[in-house]
């Protein structure tokens, strides 16, 4: 069942002689419940395609469906609660509030549904549990590595149980550790029954999709499904470096599988390694799991 | 429609307290303004208040004739306010025989011309120009008056040359709290002070004479040192009853056209009317002063739109991420008309307590004593919050109509 389907969407800026085409007769039709990797190069739209999605901008032309009802003719007003009530953004700016506090930032989406201050901070309090960051709740944005930052960022986009995650580049700003987390963190989402719509210039993350559209100056020029654990094929293809060769053990951690490619750190920085990754469910089930 | 407006109040009150010099010079016009019109409202109310105790102590069955012509119709109007003033000043026209006719009204109990000498008044302290009030021995009475020290003259004294004078005086010309039987010296004669007033309830910019700054010497004294040439400021009397003032007021009229061959050159009020006429000029003036004085307020409220826009412009990425998340433009709106007002209301407030300040300086150093009342400070508060949502507004549109994706790509 599709949750959102593009019916030859454009979307052109400008005017007269200086208009930019940035999506040329987009179709594209998302089920409920796909993991889908956006890839293509610089100024290719995605992040237009995102923005047409997540109801932040309205397409020149075509149509879009989202749970099967026309969004183009609603007013800015009420794709505002659709957009707070459904979609849930995560940035690669991670665009938290510096003014906020972590809870406060968690919170905020609850706050302009109209949820009462205490229900708010025991949502908030869960979901920051849920991305390993109840212990910094009254930290403010400057306070908390970008890692941290970005799991904030995703337990607000979070709060409001919404159907589609739309990342735009989640893990662009993140070192491979971090990276590793959020991505984790995003294949939870997924698991959980959410559709999940990410942009990426990593082949690396496309093992974490099931889907994979590549787009390419304001068209999508490929759509191919992908297994889960692996990079897709397209997408190998941009990979330049030789990779290890894959081992059983890699099938068997299935979409943790990339977590055997980063090596290992050096014993006399265990310690830090460990502060990072104990912050998530999955990095202490690691941890144990090495034991 | 769900509006987050505690969370902005908070807010809104953070960005204050983080940002205190910033926020300070923000709303320094807000402060003058609301500075300004506190005090200015705040010495007419204080009038105000003085005048009616004054009505109070007096009492109600006083009645004042006056020289001249004065015009209550239409007397709140600022400009026939200000002629009544100049109007109760001109030169005297009325004569013993007024206060004769005005004695023998029936209904009178007590009544007093008060007659104005000019003259220096020398003492042991040096020279004073002081007002000298020649007035009967019923004169405490018909003001309801009474004496702290000492007594008033009597008309079987043989000594026509006593005096007593207002509370004020007596450390001024004498260097002593309570000169009884010192003497002055003035026109030639030597006084001896026989006593002493109570403090008057003195209104200030009233018509009548400040009687804590003045000497009182018998009414044919001062007759006699003028060659009855001193000019009867006024006549006072003192019904002796509280009913039907109006009534005697008019029948006084009546008698006194006759005497002065139906030329209306006279004004017969009750006192209270007379104190209303004061305080309903200064009502004019005062609130007159009190617009002006909202004009800085004015100044105020583009100091507060001027940073607000600016500020908008500092966070059109917050504008961005908070409608990314589902922010309505409504709740954008609210939450900067929020902010602005929350700032003004914060100048409105450092204002207030900056006038009782100001307030207490004017009560300490003049004989002025400013009232800060309920109604005052509502005012004040109505007040900056209106700046507020005013000045606040224009930026508030700006910022709930932003682009969001233009608003989330701003760096």
């Amino acid at each position: 069942m599709s949750i959102i389907e593009l019916n030859d969407v454009s979307k052109i800026y400008g005017f007269g002689d200086a208009t930019t085409v940035a999506l040329e007769e987009v179709n594209l039709s998302i089920d409920e419940n796909e993991f889908i990797a956006i890839m293509g190069p610089s100024g290719s739209g995605k992040s237009t395609l995102m923005n047409v999605i997540g109801l932040l901008d309205r397409p020149t032309y075509g149509k879009y469906m989202l749970s099967k009802r026309s969004v183009d003719k609603i007013r800015t007003n009420r794709r505002a609660k659709i957009r707070r009530d459904t979609i849930g953004f995560v940035f690669q700016s991670f665009n938290l509030l510096p003014r906020l506090t972590v809870i406060e930032n968690v919170a905020l989406p609850l706050a302009y549904k109209g949820v009462s201050l205490r229900l708010r901070t025991k949502l908030a309090e869960n979901m920051l549990e849920r991305v390993g960051m109840d212990d910094k709740k009254y930290f403010y944005p400057n306070q908390l590595s970008s890692g941290q930052i970005q799991c904030v960022a995703i337990a607000r986009a979070l709060i409001n149980s919404p159907k589609i995650i739309i990342a735009d580049e989640p893990t662009g700003n993140l070192d491979t550790t971090s990276s590793r987390l959020i991505m984790e963190l995003f294949s939870d989402i997924h698991k959980t029954g959410s559709t999940v719509l990410l942009v990426t210039h990593n082949p690396e993350i496309t093992r974490y999709a099931s889907r994979v559209v590549y787009m390419r100056d304001g068209s999508v020029v490929l759509d191919e499904k992908s297994a889960i654990g692996d990079i897709a094929e397209t997408a190998k293809k941009t990979i330049y470096k030789k990779r290890p060769k894959k081992t059983i053990d890699d099938d068997l951690a299935g979409i943790s599988a990339i977590m055997n490619f980063i090596p290992q750190k050096s014993p006399n920085k265990k310690q830090t390694t460990k502060k990072k990754t104990k912050t998530t469910k999955l990095g202490k089930n690691k941890i144990k799991r090495k034991k | 429609m769900n509006i987050p407006y505690r969370d902005d109040i908070f807010l809104a009150i953070r960005t204050i307290r983080k940002t205190k010099m910033r926020s300070f010079l923000t709303v320094l016009g807000i402060i003058i303004g609301i500075v300004s019109v506190v005090t200015i409202v705040s010495i007419a109310k204080g009038i105000e208040t003085q005048v009616s105790n004054q009505i109070n102590s007096i009492g109600k069955n006083l009645i004042v004739i006056r020289p001249g012509r004065i015009n209550q119709n239409n007397s709140n109007s600022l400009i026939n306010s200000l002629n009544t003033l100049s109007n109760a000043n001109s030169s005297s026209s009325l004569s013993q025989a007024d206060l004769n006719s005005v004695a023998s009204t029936g209904s009178i109990a007590e009544s007093s011309a008060i007659n104005v000498v000019n003259g220096t008044i020398k003492t042991n302290q040096g020279s004073f120009s002081e007002s000298v009030l020649g007035t009967s021995n019923q004169f405490p009475s018909v003001i309801n008056q009474q004496l702290a020290y000492g007594e008033y003259f009597n008309s079987s004294s043989t000594d026509i040359y006593q005096a007593v004078i207002g509370q004020n005086l007596a450390y001024n010309l004498f260097g002593e709290r309570i000169p009884l039987g010192q003497s002055f010296t003035f026109h030639g004669q030597t006084f001896i002070v026989r006593g002493i007033f109570n403090k008057f309830n003195a209104a200030p910019l009233s018509i009548t004479a400040d009687y804590n700054n003045s000497i009182f010497i018998p009414y044919y004294t001062a007759e006699a040192l003028t060659n009855s040439t001193a000019p009867i400021n006024e006549i006072l009397a003192k019904a002796n009853t509280n009913n039907n003032i109006e009534g005697i007021v008019k029948t006084i009229n009546k008698n006194l056209l006759t005497l002065h061959g139906d030329q209306q050159d006279f004004t017969v009020l009750q006192q209270s009317q007379s104190l209303a006429i004061t305080t309903s000029v200064l009502n004019s003036i005062t609130y007159l002063i009190a617009i002006v004085a909202g004009i800085s307020l004015l100044v105020g409220g583009v100091g507060i739109m001027n940073v607000t826009l600016v500020s908008i412009t500092e966070r059109t990425k917050e504008i961005g991420i908070r409608k990314s998340i589902g922010a309505t433009n409504y709740q954008i709106l609210i939450q900067f008309l929020i902010e602005s007002s929350v700032l003004s209301l914060f100048g409105g407030l450092l204002g207030v307590i900056l006038s009782f300040l100001v307030d207490y300086i004017i009560g300490a150093t003049t004989s002025l004593t400013p009232l800060i009342n309920l109604p005052i400070l509502v005012i004040a508060f109505l007040l900056s919050l209106t700046v507020g949502i005013v000045f606040g507004s224009l930026p508030a549109f700006k910022a709930a109509r932003k682009d969001p994706i233009l608003a989330l790509r701003y760096e």
